[in-house]
C-alpha cells in the first residue's frame, strides 16, 4: 500500500504538468480535477505545496487573475522547461509501462 | 459550530502545524488553502441550510493540516543540504582554518579568518532552510566561531616580575580563574551548541517519506 502511495506521489507532479499542457488553470480547479481521478490523491491540500514547488523549479509560472465570482485566483501556466520535463517523463513512462506490462503478462501466462 | 468557526479552526490548526516553514512559504500555503475553502464554499451553493455537512466534506478532502504542512516541509526540503552543511562547517571552524593558513605565512590570518567566516554567514542567510530567528542566532553567537576562544587562549599569558622595592610590573593579560574558566567553556560550547541546533533545524523534516518527490534534475 505504501509502495503504491509512493509511486503515486512520484508521478503526481507530471500529472499536474499534463493537466496544464493545453490550458492554464487555477489551483482549486486543478486540485478538484486531480481529486476526481480515482486513487490519484489522498489529501487535496497536499497538492498546493506541490504546485509551489513546481513554480520554484520553474516548471510552471503563476499569475493572479480576477474572478467573476469572488476573490482573485492564482493561475498556473506550464513553462518551456515544464513541457520539456513532461516530454521526458512521457517517454520514460511509456517505456516503463510497456516493460512492466510485458513482465507481468509473461508471469500470468500458463 | 458555525461554518466560519469551522473554517477558522481548520486554518488555525494549519497555521500551527506549519510554524516551522519559512515565512513566505507559510504565507502562500495559508493563502492557497484559505482560497481553496472559499472557492469550495462558493461552488457549494447556498450558505446556511445544510452548509456544515458540505463544509466538513470539503475540509475532510483537504486532509489533516499536519499532512499538508508536512508536504510543504518535504517539498521545501528536497535533497540533503550541501549548502547548509558547508555553511555550518565554515561558521564553526572556518575562522580557525583562516588563522592556520595565516600562520603558515599566506597573508594575514585574521583577514582570512574573517573572510571565511563571512562566506559561511552569507551561505547561512542564503539558505531557505533556516528561519529568520535561526539566521540571527547563527550570526550573533558566532563572530568567528571557534576562532574567537582560540585567539583569546593564544594570547601571551600574564607575566609578572617583581622589581626593586614594592613595585610589580605585569605584561600580557589575565582573567581571574573564576571568570576565565566558565568564560572559556561558554566560548567553546556556544558555537558547538548552535552548530548542532542549526544542523538539526536544517534537516529536512520527514525525509524518509517526502510527500512531494524531487523532480529529476534536468
Amino acid at each position: 500500500m505504501n509502495q503504491v502511495a509512493q509511486m503515486r506521489r512520484g508521478v503526481l507532479p507530471y500529472c499536474v504538468l499534463a493537466m496544464l499542457r493545453h490550458t492554464e488553470r487555477y489551483g482549486f480547479e486543478l486540485v478538484r480535477a486531480l481529486g476526481s481521478v480515482d486513487g490519484m490523491v489522498t489529501g487535496e491540500g497536499t497538492i498546493y505545496p506541490l504546485l509551489a514547488r513546481l513554480r520554484r523549479q520553474g516548471l510552471v509560472v503563476t499569475s493572479w487573475q480576477e474572478s467573476a465570482s469572488g476573490p482573485p485566483r492564482r493561475y498556473y501556466r506550464i513553462t518551456a522547461a515544464g513541457r520539456a520535463a513532461l516530454g521526458d517523463f512521457m517517454q520514460a513512462w511509456a517505456q516503463l509501462r510497456d516493460s512492466v506490462d510485458e513482465l507481468l503478462d509473461a508471469e500470468e501466462a500458463p | 459550530m458555525t461554518d466560519d468557526e469551522l473554517v477558522a479552526g481548520y486554518l488555525r490548526r494549519l497555521k500551527r502545524a506549519s510554524r516551522t516553514l519559512p515565512r513566505p512559504v507559510r504565507r502562500e500555503l495559508m493563502q492557497e488553502i484559505a482560497g481553496h475553502i472559499a472557492e469550495a464554499r462558493a461552488a457549494g451553493g447556498e450558505p446556511g441550510g445544510d452548509g456544515s455537512a458540505a463544509l466538513r466534506t470539503v475540509l475532510e478532502q483537504l486532509g489533516d493540516p499536519r499532512d499538508i504542512a508536512r508536504a510543504a516541509a518535504g517539498a521545501r526540503a528536497g535533497r540533503p543540504g550541501g549548502l547548509e552543511i558547508t555553511a555550518v562547517v565554515l561558521l564553526l571552524v572556518g575562522g580557525l582554518l583562516g588563522l592556520a593558513v595565516g600562520n603558515l605565512g599566506f597573508g594575514a590570518g585574521l583577514v582570512g579568518a574573517i573572510a571565511v567566516w563571512l562566506t559561511g554567514a552569507v551561505m547561512l542567510w542564503a539558505s531557505p532552510r533556516w528561519r529568520l530567528s535561526d539566521k540571527i542566532l547563527g550570526s550573533l553567537v558566532w563572530p568567528g566561531g571557534l576562532a574567537l576562544p582560540f585567539l583569546l587562549a593564544s594570547q601571551p599569558a600574564q607575566v609578572c616580575s617583581s622589581g626593586s622595592g614594592a613595585t610589580t610590573s605585569c605584561t600580557g593579560w589575565a582573567l581571574p580563574l573564576w571568570l576565565g574558566i566558565p568564560l572559556a567553556v561558554v566560548l567553546v560550547a556556544a558555537p558547538l551548541v548552535v552548530a548542532i541546533w542549526l544542523v538539526h533545524r536544517a534537516r529536512p523534516r520527514d525525509q524518509r517519506d517526502p510527500a512531494v518527490p524531487e523532480l529529476a534534475a534536468r
